[in-house]
């Protein structure tokens, strides 16, 4: 990455909230480049602070400390410079009820200095979208998608999507993949923030984990996927001593068991849980690799475990890995 | 891209503005067909006489201009169309970026190349056209019913050049709500903070008008109303240095308002 261009880049960024005597770090020193022509996740739960980097970005509100770049640009002093260049869906798309899609896309596309009508019925056809509708009459999914045509109408240098995919049907979230793949190729960069990684990894290069404000991560999407455990379960003609053998093996953790099935999470080589299995007749073996949640929230017990709703996501996630 | 947003906004809401104009035009119209005959109006007069000070200061003290169709008109209409418009220079004034805000469209619009000042300016601009468009609409039909009413001898230039004169005082309001916009964030209390600002004004001008004390008289000179005095602008033509200094406060109003949207956060 040392070779490409620089998109996003913020340094010590943090943002800390004040109403009257209490106040709230969301952001605490982010420090961050996102690469030119790269699709890069921004993710973490509910309250991690991925809205307000971005608001930041965007200069709706003023960092505490620290600065931004975007496009090379200081995200305060040339903020409507950067503007000219960005496409933005926000989390929840407000916009006038009475107003039919096509008067509002009219409208940002004057603001832009020009719309290019036919891309935008050639994003709406893709999109399954009815232009005509007024806004009160947008389902959720159809006001994202509305959302979407906005943010791509102007074929933006970088898009910043907040939670883009979330009301989407699933395939339209295929089509929403492919669009940022289509911007990814044309060089154009896609940075998206999500709580559902499942949804991004299919097109991030690059992912940033965030937690209570903080930067906890920042890896590949490829390396993350290959961490070195992954979860096991084995059917066995009689498991009789089977688990007090398997619960001595390094590197097995998280032992179930349910009748004549045995799961477990395995990390490192398998020849050891090999071994330990002996002559005993498997009947069925199945091996997963970690979804990224698990991943994700690996990170979370890494750095104390966490509250008990990301201990409950992360039990959530085994049972769904088994 | 210049005045965009002010084009988007008249397209938005110029049927609003109809209606209002409409609206209070036919009450103009009313208020001209039910114009009493002259005993009545005399009869009036000799009433008004005889209220304590605080209630003929309501309908601007001069009890003889007020057994005129002119002066009941002056009176009944334009003593009063003044709050009516307030109510709808309030309206527009919370939709500059009160009502935005509130919704969560503002981020959006800030998102693209439109800077905060241009989008205040010409959101503001454009209800201001609409503000006066209504005021004038509705003294359009206020002539009408002087015209299909041949009982009912008015100036019409008279009606014209008052109704002209409700506009720097509605778009004093107008401002002073954009303005509470601009700084509180939050639409509750810019929608109380121009509350407070009509109701205020018009209880102090009326209070100050009743009293004698020096006190009370110079309390007044906070009140636009006291700027406005439909009755006597009816009576003696338009007062140009009221005007004026509604007109400068207002753009004092934008310009702070301008100021404090450009530096804080945005809901």
């Amino acid at each position: 990455m040392a070779d490409k261009t620089v998109v996003i880049q913020t340094d010590h960024l943090s943002k800390t909230y004040t109403t009257g005597r209490k106040s709230k770090q969301a952001l605490d020193n982010l420090s961050l480049s996102v690469y030119e022509g790269e699709v890069f996740g921004y993710l973490g739960p509910n309250g991690a602070g991925k809205t307000t980097t971005i608001r930041m970005l965007l200069d709706l509100i003023r960092p505490t400390l620290g600065s931004a770049k975007v496009l090379g640009m200081d995200a305060q002093a040339s903020s409507l410079d950067i503007r000219k260049r960005i496409g933005f869906l926000p989390g929840e798309l407000n916009l006038w009820n009475s107003e039919r899609g096509l008067n509002i896309v009219r409208y940002f596309g004057r603001v832009h200095g020009g719309v290019n009508m036919p891309y935008v019925r050639d994003l709406a056809s893709r999109l399954q979208l009815d232009l005509s509708l007024r806004m009160r009459d947008y389902s959720t999914g159809n006001k994202r998608k509305l959302g979407l045509v906005l943010s791509l109408m102007h074929k933006p240098d970088l898009l910043i999507l907040d939670e883009p995919t979330s009301g989407l049907d699933p395939l339209m979230q295929q089509t929403f993949n492919q669009l940022m793949l289509e911007a990814r190729d044309e060089g154009r960069t896609v940075f998206l923030s999500s709580h559902l990684l499942s949804e991004v990894q299919a097109i991030c290069g690059r992912v940033a984990i965030l937690r209570n404000g903080q930067l906890k991560a920042v890896e590949s999407v490829e390396r993350l996927t290959h961490v070195d455990f992954r979860w096991v379960t084995m059917q066995f003609r009689n498991p009789i001593g089977v688990m007090e053998r398997l619960a001595t093996v390094n590197g097995v953790s998280d032992i179930t068991t349910d009748q004549d099935r045995i799961s477990l999470r395995m990390a490192g080589d398998f020849d050891p849980l090999l071994r330990a299995i002996g002559d005993q007749y498997v009947v069925d073996m199945r091996v997963k690799e970690p979804t990224l949640e698990e991943i994700f929230l690996t990170f979370y017990e890494d750095s104390g475990k966490g509250s008990l709703v990301n201990q409950n996501q992360y039990e959530h996630a085994k049972e769904r890995a088994s | 891209m210049t005045g965009v947003t002010f084009f988007e906004t008249l397209r938005r809401h110029w049927r609003g503005m109809l209606y209002w104009g409409i609206g209070v035009g036919l009450m103009g119209i009313l208020q001209v067909i039910v114009v009493p005959d002259a005993d009545t109006l005399q009869q009036y007069a000799e009433i008004y006489e005889s209220m304590p000070g605080l209630i003929e200061a309501l309908g601007g003290g001069d009890a003889a201009y007020n057994a005129t169709p002119e002066g009941y008109l002056a009176l009944q209409y334009f003593s009063f169309i003044v709050v009516i418009f307030a109510v709808y220079a309030v309206i527009g004034g919370l939709n500059v970026t009160a009502n935005d805000e509130d919704a969560g469209i503002t981020n959006m619009l800030l998102s693209l190349p439109l800077p905060r000042w241009r989008l205040l300016a010409e959101k503001t601009l454009a209800y201001a056209l609409m503000l006066s468009g209504a005021i004038m609409i509705a003294g359009l039909g206020l002539c009408l019913g002087v015209v299909i009413t041949p009982a009912v001898k008015v100036d019409l230039w008279k009606l014209i050049v008052s109704s002209f004169n409700i506009i720097p005082s509605t778009l004093l309001v107008l401002v002073f709500t954009v303005f509470a916009g601009a700084i509180t964030r939050r639409k509750s209390f810019a929608t109380g903070l121009a509350a407070v600002f009509v109701v205020a004004s018009y209880f102090i001008d009326t209070l100050g008008r009743a009293a004698s004390t020096s006190f009370a008289n110079t309390v007044r000179t906070l009140s636009f109303f006291k700027y406005y005095d439909g009755t006597a602008v009816m009576q003696y033509g338009l007062a140009w240095g009221n005007i004026l200094l509604l007109v400068a406060v207002s753009l004092a109003l934008v310009g702070a308002a301008v100021w404090h949207f450009q530096r804080r956060d945005i809901n």
